[in-house]
């Protein structure tokens, strides 16, 4: 499924349809060649007690699931749905979820048992043959037997009936994902043309109140004057709360891949090299070792921006003999199978105990407020959301550089960095 | 002589305070409002000095498609369909890295987002223009 949101939609219908007909539904996602099964809250519940005490043998589940994954690996290579017997002797249906690009989620449910003497006949010849297979007991396989006799009964009919409504259940469910899909885009539209209407308004006031302080710089009253600077630096702190929610809002569900970070390191520079010169401030970047993790790119080119631009930002500004630098360094995490990324500046300082209030939302910093480069407090705690789910971590360190008392206003060595796992939870890659 | 900047926005009666202090410093700004307009007067873009241009704008009145992004229609028709080569500075609210990548990809010599101060918007703009002096 794309996304997070889609996944939660997915599991929400099955669980609506596992709760309506009592059937047992497993869901398999074909990931990076493998299968991968979930199971929704009532499928897992309607479980069959045959599966289930065939799972308590040793090898039992295995059996099982390798049995699930061909029956789905064949949804996958014919795009079709299909009913069929398991290794067990029960029915099941396979249903195909549609992708952007192709079949990658098989939906399998049914555990039924027909009541006609034919099948009863087959059954028990699946049935010898998972109890060989297994080597059980003649007391445990005669347990496993009635387990099979206890499971839900159709008629040859009703399963006719249901196999016929495959399809349907298939377009069904796929027409709720695409509608999703859709409600997502008009969504996503509607939060830009409210970014573009209040961006045009903010311009407008903080392009008067400047106009206004700078022409009247000399014959302004200077009480006036200092309203017109807060003015000004108000304006330009809403539009910065503006502009959090709107690269949040256009940011789609997360996708993770394999990748490198390199190019999401080297983008952010890209953007922020040219805001960099004119403070004269140069940004290095300097990574070692394996960069492949497994992410999902545009979240955390989102967070690598925001820390690379805080850096610029809060930096001091550098002179053509004194030039700044803001330096990104990138190494593997020594002891843990990930890799590290700071962000280091030389400028407005973080005090100790706002080390976790930074990232709460709508925290502004206060040696920043102090400096009149305050932020709107939502950046850092979406970069915080970002790295989590993740599955890293972000640590801040801030060391005054003078020797002083009193740490407001004096140069401050700052560093961020980011610790993020090559692979995450699920990824078999 | 005065240089003159072609200034392609839908919104100058709500945000023209923003380019008073490149007016007040001598240079002749020239307004189109809509994309036609300024698609009808490509020569006039061709000899000016610097094109400020928006990306966001409402569709033509043509019907004509020009996608999610006009004001990066415009400039691609301008750079491979026309030839035009004047610097381009871009000054809009889209702040999305992807959309960046593509402009710098046709030549944007900046991008400048809104809501910037007019000396800013001043500063960089002669920074542009003195570059391709």
């Amino acid at each position: 499924m794309p996304g997070d949101r889609l996944r939660k939609m997915q599991d929400e219908l099955l669980d609506l349809f596992a709760l309506a007909t009592d059937l047992p539904i497993v869901s398999f996602e074909y990931r990076e060649g493998q299968w991968m099964g979930s199971f929704p809250e009532r499928g897992r519940a309607n479980f069959e007690s045959h599966c289930n005490l065939l799972h308590t043998f040793p090898g039992g589940r295995k059996l099982c699931e390798e049995d699930m994954c061909q029956r789905a690996a064949r949804v996958l290579e014919t795009g079709q749905g299909h009913l069929s017997q398991c290794h067990a002797g029960l029915y099941n249906l396979a249903l195909p979820i549609r992708e952007t690009e192709g079949t990658h989620t098989v939906v399998l449910y049914g555990q039924m048992r027909l009541a006609e003497a034919p099948y009863q006949q087959t059954a028990w010849e699946k049935h010898c043959e998972v109890r060989d297979k297994l080597g059980l007991t003649t007391a445990q396989g005669e347990q496993l037997w009635q387990a099979l006799l206890q499971a839900k009964q159709f008629p040859r009919g009703k399963l006719v009936e249901l196999q016929h409504r495959l399809p349907q259940i298939a377009t069904a469910l796929n027409a709720l994902i695409d509608g999703h899909e859709v409600h997502s885009h008009v969504l996503r539209r509607a939060a830009e043309k409210i970014c573009h209407e209040l961006k045009t308004r903010l311009q407008a006031m903080v392009a008067t109140a400047a106009n206004l302080r700078d022409e009247w710089e000399l014959l302004a009253p200077t009480d006036l004057r200092h309203e017109l600077d807060v003015l000004v630096k108000e304006i330009l702190a809403l539009d910065t709360v503006v502009e959090n929610l709107s690269d949040q809002t256009f940011l789609s569900d997360y996708r993770f891949t394999t990748q490198s970070i390199v190019s999401l390191l080297y983008l952010a520079k890209h953007l922020y090299e040219a805001e960099a010169a004119r403070r004269g401030i140069e940004i290095a970047i300097h990574l070692q070792g394996y960069t492949d993790l497994h992410i999902s790119s545009a979240h955390l080119q989102y967070a690598f921006s925001n820390l690379l631009h805080n850096a610029v930002k809060y930096s001091f500004r550098g002179t053509p003999s004194r030039p700044r630098r803001v330096q990104v360094t990138g190494a593997p995490y020594p002891g843990k199978p990930g890799y590290a990324v700071t962000f280091e500046n030389y400028g407005v300082g973080i005090l100790a105990c706002e080390k976790i209030k930074i990232f709460q939302k709508g925290y502004q910093g206060k040696l920043t407020q102090r400096e009149f480069r305050t932020g709107a407090g939502q950046g850092l705690a979406f970069v915080q959301q970002v790295i989590e789910r993740h599955h890293g971590s972000i640590e801040v360190e801030s060391t005054l550089m003078a020797d002083t008392q009193d740490p407001l206003g004096r140069p401050h060595r700052n560093k961020f960095t980011v610790y993020l796992p090559y692979r995450q939870p699920g990824d078999t890659a | 002589m005065s240089k003159t900047i072609i200034w392609l926005e839908d919104d100058t009666n709500v945000i023209d305070p923003v380019v008073r202090p490149l007016e007040r410093a001598g240079y002749t700004i020239v307004r189109f409002n809509t994309v036609e307009e300024a698609l009808q007067a490509i020569d006039q873009i061709r000899t000016a000095d610097l094109l400020l241009l928006d990306m966001i704008h409402l569709p033509p009145a043509t019907g004509e498609d020009f996608g999610r992004y006009p004001g990066l229609t415009v400039l691609r028709q301008l750079r491979e369909t026309h030839g035009v080569a004047t610097p381009v500075v871009v000054f809009s609210v889209v702040s999305h890295t992807q959309t960046h990548a593509q402009l710098r990809e046709l030549g944007v010599a900046d991008i400048i987002r809104k809501p910037v101060l007019p000396s800013e918007l001043k500063r960089r703009v002669e920074q542009v223009l003195e570059a391709g002096a």
